[in-house]
């Protein structure tokens, strides 16, 4: 057996070895679809001001939106513009959110890639104002709308105490925390939400091969979803996927 | 008469042949599979055999740990890879046959060697890449050399040969008559050498559109062989010496040995509708040990010229790459490719005189030209509904890489003349399926060989 110790192979590897450890590592690349699967990964992550960042990059190289090829016979739905909806709702900026969901329907985004379009819905529904609630004369002995169930009370400090563990990334405890508040306040909305919250985060985490998991996250969304139509979880805190699911039902 | 005056009359006679204008015949070898090995240094996966082995500048798939290590940090996902290989090499047989009115022989020569390669079906490339961002890990495993082939060679003389006082008047033999002679040499041989690599790379974009990767290779190399040189006399009565095949002397191959050797890759990709590649594919030295089989008429001569044990080199070659692709529009890719393969590594170690018609001449020369082979594809994706289906064709200029006589012998020129460079033309089709399995099939055809690829591509 011959040693690899032939000296120019040796020194120009250990050149590009060199070289590669020591370059700054660019932070975008020279396709359009680097930069949009960053971004799609970004949002995944919650990370929506990289996710717009790394989406109007990708727009400036190529702004039409559809099915393009990426590197090898690789094919994806384009949707520059549904997932800027996506990201500035996530920002809190409506009206951003708003125009570039009316330019994903112009392009045909939604209809391009239907798994958008519930997020989209959620998009549309979040920015949207209510409408005023119409006067109704009070008559006596007459039918009204029922009242919204009362939403009982939690307790401030628990959720505190929870939500820190949630975002220290502490989630058994956070479960914990999720799970009997879940159980003292059975029919809040919220504190149903905040247990599928948790779970689906636990569910991220393992690797997502937890059907058990999973199947308590829909559980938990159902839940919430019967004790208050209207809820929406706050989407600052949501992942997309969750929010799709939320929004399964509707 | 012995196998010796046989062997150096068939030589002389030979000589005699070259001079009377024989026809171009390819070289008459017991040891044929040593002067024209087979490698497999087409790029793996259906996808670029199809393109003509044109990939080192597109390398966007998880063959790239052994095209080019620099285009892991295309892929997005991670990637497995499987491919199965069927190859066939044709049959050669050659025959060289002529008169020869000589002073000391008058008669005919005849020589022949036939090579039946065997049909070979063996997964051959399994790879798995995981992409991290700007850096990228891929291990895989290659078969470069899976061979299995019988060759026969027998050379004959029928006529009258001149049989000489030792030593007469002036120093010199004179012939004192002649005898009619009728006798074959034939070598009898089995080959199967079978390497296999197993690479680990790492690649790292260094900037925008620029990547470096490096692979380290381990190989293996088994080889089994046997050569057998009998000698007949067919003028010998039944019962005389030498009337029934007689072993001269036989060699015998069975070992194995290992080596380290390193792939590098750069991968440039000035914009989208441009990208160059380059590669630089060190070859692996593997030492194995022949002997020869103590019995025979010749074997002690045989050993004293080699040993009972000595070391048989082969070392596959250095390989370098430079190659464009370009892609005009989304669905059309067009790939060139220039290979430099130094063909003359095989000479390293290489050990003259052991075949039968140069035996034991070790000092006889021997040669082949580093080759460079031009290798082009084309590509186009079409999309059947959501499913993107692929159309390639290619074609690449194998180079000769048959090692041939280098020296004044005419007779020798004759019987190991160099080969011939070889058009290969390819083509194939692939599919992906939901975006996660990418299947891919290819045929490489030639004068001589063909070879089908199926290969799979897995995304998770």
């Amino acid at each position: 057996m011959r040693l690899p110790c032939r000296s120019g192979v040796v020194v120009a590897l250990a050149v590009v070895l060199a070289v590669a450890v020591g370059m700054p590592l660019s932070g975008k690349r020279g396709t359009w679809y680097d930069p949009y699967l960053d971004a799609v990964e970004a949002l995944e992550a919650g990370d929506a001001a990289r996710a717009v960042d790394l989406l109007e990059a990708a727009l400036s190289r190529r702004p039409e939106s559809g099915y393009h090829r990426t590197y090898g016979t690789n094919y994806i739905h384009y949707t520059p513009h549904a997932r800027l909806a996506f990201a500035w709702q996530m920002l809190g900026d409506c009206a951003k959110a708003l125009r570039e969901l009316e330019r994903a329907e112009a392009a045909g985004e939604l209809v391009d890639d239907p798994s958008l379009a519930p997020r989209g819905e959620v998009v549309r529904r979040a920015c949207t104002p209510a409408p005023r609630p119409e006067v109704v004369a009070v008559d006596e002995g007459a039918s009204r709308t029922p009242p919204s169930p009362p939403v009982p009370a939690l307790d401030p400090a628990r959720l505190e105490r929870g939500v820190a563990a949630f975002l220290a990334g502490d989630l058994e405890t956070a479960d914990r925390i999720f799970s009997r508040t879940a159980d003292d306040a059975a029919d809040s909305a919220i504190a149903q939400s905040l247990l599928a919250l948790v779970r689906f985060a636990r569910w991220t985490a393992g690797g997502r091969r937890d059907d058990a998991l999973i199947a308590e996250v829909r559980q938990a969304v159902g839940r919430a979803r019967a004790l208050d139509p209207l809820y929406s979880p706050p989407p600052a805190l949501c992942p997309p996927e969750l929010l799709a699911l939320w929004d399964e039902g509707r | 008469m012995s196998p010796t005056r046989t062997s150096t009359s068939v030589l002389m006679l030979l000589m005699l042949l070259a001079a009377a204008s024989a026809p171009p015949a390819r070289a008459l070898s017991d040891e044929e599979i040593f002067r024209d090995v087979p490698f497999n240094l087409l790029n793996p996966g259906a996808r670029a055999m199809s393109l003509g082995g044109a990939f080192t500048s597109l390398a966007d798939d998880s063959t790239a740990a052994q095209a080019n290590p620099a285009g892991l940090v295309t892929l997005r996902r991670p990637e497995l890879f499987f491919e199965v290989r069927a190859s066939r090499l044709d049959q050669s047989a050659v025959l060289v046959e002529g008169p020869v009115d000589g002073e000391f022989f008058q008669g005919t020569v005849t020589a022949g060697a036939v090579s039946d390669p065997s049909a070979r079906f063996s997964p051959t490339f399994i790879s798995w890449v995981l992409p991290l961002r700007r850096v990228a890990f891929a291990f895989s495993r290659l078969e470069s050399l899976d061979i299995r082939a019988r060759t026969e060679n027998s050379f004959a003389l029928v006529g009258r040969q001149a049989i000489f006082d030792p030593v007469a008047d002036g120093g010199r033999p004179d012939p004192i008559g002649f005898e009619d002679i009728d006798f074959a040499l034939t070598a009898d041989a089995d080959i199967s050498a079978r390497i296999v690599q197993y690479n680990a790379a790492f690649a790292a974009e260094l900037w925008s559109g620029f990547s470096v990767g490096v692979t380290a290779v381990f190989g293996m190399l088994d080889m089994d062989g046997r050569v057998d040189n009998l000698f007949v006399d067919n003028t010998a009565l039944p019962g005389e010496p030498f009337a029934q095949p007689t072993l001269d002397y036989a060699t015998r191959i069975d070992d194995d040995d290992s080596d380290f050797a390193w792939t590098v890759g750069l991968m440039w990709r000035p914009a989208e509708w441009i990208s160059i590649g380059g590669t630089w594919r060190q070859g692996l030295d593997f030492t194995v040990e022949e002997r020869v089989v103590q019995s025979g008429l010749g074997h002690v001569r045989a050993t004293n010229l080699y040993g009972e044990r000595f070391d048989l080199t082969l070392r596959t070659p250095d390989i370098a790459a430079l190659g464009v692709s370009i892609r005009p529009s989304e669905p059309l890719t067009i790939l060139v490719d220039v290979v430099r393969v130094e063909y003359s590594d095989l000479l390293e170690g290489f050990k003259a005189g052991l075949n039968r018609i140069v035996f034991p001449e070790t000092e006889a020369a021997f040669t082949v030209d580093d080759g460079t082979e031009i290798h082009g594809g084309i590509e186009y994706v079409w999309l059947a509904g959501r499913t993107p289906v692929a159309l390639r064709a290619g074609a690449w200029r194998e180079a000769d890489r048959r090692i041939r006589y280098a020296g004044t012998d005419p007779g020798l020129a004759l019987v190991f003349p160099a080969g011939e460079a070889v058009t290969h033309y390819t083509g194939g089709i692939g599919v992906t399926v939901r975006q996660a399995i990418q299947i891919d099939l290819a045929v490489d055809v030639s004068d001589r060989s063909a070879s089908f690829v199926a290969s799979t591509i897995y995304r998770f």
